[in-house]
């Protein structure tokens, strides 16, 4: 069975392992990959989806992380996160600058795009986590305004035309009260995973692989006390 | 856990090598002699190397944290060798590696830590083999606990509190011995007990005692002591990766101080800690 895939590109970000869980969490496989992972590597896997995470730098400098403009290309959508969305913006065509106030913590957001594919079901006004200091301060072409906060006047904007989808917060921080459900509309609504990766099915499928692999051959494992 | 799924996969073509260390938690050794031995559910050859003495001869005297884990380590990668030559050539090495070990060893991910891993690093240059087998590299920490209960593990063992691989050693403050390694298993398995009488076992995210290395003027009966301190230690993490001590109610640890100190001959005072991560660890070394 071919397993449905959606992959993280890092960026340095330190959420980067929850936003694979996260995904996981919707019963969809995901792995983490660098930035720096070849985009023919990319189409070989061929994945569903594909999230770009929050990172420490600033997109506009030069010796920043990016990518390239391909990436958005492909068909296969994709979801910015923070420097994600940032760099999404910058490499289509948007503005990002240093911002005069910088959002930390949990902060409103105001949803103005209450159909959009991300945000189905989630509240008009909800609490999400925000932490930059650079922020898109014009959209790429094609792009809407999908949410807004106080500070920020891009706080989501989205292409759907393309599947491109760019959120300044983090959706995969606990703190982001309706953060799970965005990453479940985006893995289901956007990316139309079925969610059939289940534990069932993984070790089933793992003690087959182990079999075939070994053979009559000899297995030697240490135990330890700990996990 | 990768024991489980390998011993139904392949049954008795695997042997597993369970070093007990003599660092572990009160009557662990048994405990996992009972699951994995020969009484135990699962089909596969278990071989058990009591190194309690060896570890502790190597440990006299090393107080420095981080000669302590490497004396742990090594000795473990040593024994590990000598069961592997009395066994002849095995094809594969079966390794518990997860996906946080992976990432974080800087293969997956961009936000590299490099980490040495004590169930890891350093096995394959010592073990004649031709494959390693990491059943669970792709899998989250939870992701492992709910293919172990998809597997039939007892609970138990599925949700065991998360223990480090050096064990006891990073939990005694300066040099380990025996008598250190029997006062903070007693007071620890006191305080597992008591969180559990109290119904708060499956709140805290982690719990356990550890002996500092301290030593302090008490009175008991009467008499002069100058006995050393325990210290209780409870997390709860809020996103795997900064944490906050545990609001355990008072009277609960009331009754942790009076028994530890009752019941644990060497230990005189107790101490709660309450730092969080960050700027604290959970563990202490």
């Amino acid at each position: 069975m071919k397993k449905e895939l959606v992959i993280v590109l890092d960026f340095g970000g330190q959420y980067n392992q929850l936003v694979a869980r996260r995904v996981r969490e919707c019963n969809v496989y995901c792995e983490i990959y660098s930035y720096k992972t070849d985009i023919e590597k990319i189409k070989e896997m061929n994945p569903k989806g594909i999230i770009l995470t929050g990172g420490p730098n600033s997109c506009y400098e030069p010796d920043s992380p990016t990518y390239s403009e391909e990436l958005f290309k492909l068909g296969i959508p994709v979801l910015g996160l923070c420097y994600g969305a940032q760099l999404m913006s910058h490499v289509l065509g948007g503005k990002v600058e240093r911002a005069d106030v910088r959002e930390y913590g949990k902060t409103e957001v105001i949803i103005d795009k209450k159909d959009s594919k991300v945000f189905e079901g989630v509240s008009e006004t909800t609490t999400c986590w925000m932490s930059h200091f650079d922020y898109i301060s014009k959209i790429a072409p094609g792009f809407e305004i999908t949410a807004h906060t106080a500070d920020c006047p891009v706080a989501a904007a989205e292409n759907a035309a393309e599947k491109l989808y760019a959120i300044q917060f983090h959706p995969e921080v606990l703190h982001t009260v309706e953060g799970t459900k965005m990453i479940n509309n985006f893995v289901k609504n956007v990316c139309e995973c079925a969610g059939d990766w289940k534990m069932d099915a993984f070790v089933e499928n793992t003690i087959a692989e182990i079999r075939e692999k070994v053979g009559n051959g000899r297995v030697l494992l240490a135990l330890s006390g700990g996990g | 856990m990768a024991a489980g799924l390998l011993s139904k996969a392949i049954g008795k073509q695997l042997t597993c090598v369970f070093v007990d260390h003599g660092l572990l938690r009160k009557n662990e050794g048994d405990e996992v002699e009972a699951i994995f031995g020969p009484e135990g559910q699962f089909d596969l050859n278990f071989i058990r190397v009591n190194a309690q003495e060896r570890y502790y001869n190597k440990l006299a005297g090393v107080t420095e944290p981080e000669a302590k884990r490497k004396i742990i380590g090594e000795e473990f990668i040593r024994i590990f060798e000598e069961e592997a030559k009395k066994i002849g050539t095995v094809e594969f090495l079966a390794q518990g590696t997860i996906y946080p070990d992976v990432v974080e060893s800087g293969l997956g991910g961009e936000s590299a830590v490099i980490k040495s891993h004590h169930n890891v690093g350093g096995l394959p240059d010592f073990v004649d083999f031709k494959e390693i087998i990491e059943p669970l590299r792709d899998l989250f920490k939870d992701e492992v606990r709910k293919a172990g209960l998809e597997l039939g593990l007892p609970e138990r063992l599925v949700f065991r509190q998360p223990f480090p691989g050096p064990g006891l050693g990073v939990r005694i403050i300066g040099e380990v011995t025996a008598e250190k390694v029997r006062i903070v298993q007693d007071a620890d398995a006191i305080y597992r007990e008591e969180i559990e009488n109290a119904g708060l076992d499956k709140t805290i995210g982690q719990y356990f005692a550890a002996l500092t290395n301290m030593r302090s003027v008490g009175v008991m009966g009467d008499e002069r002591t100058y006995d050393y301190a325990v210290a209780l230690r409870a997390v709860n993490t809020i996103d795997f990766m900064t944490a906050e001590a545990a609001e355990i109610p008072y009277e609960v640890l009331n009754k942790v101080m009076s028994r530890v100190i009752n019941e644990v001959r060497g230990v005189n005072r107790i101490f709660y800690d309450l730092t969080s991560k960050p700027p604290g660890t959970i563990e202490f070394e």
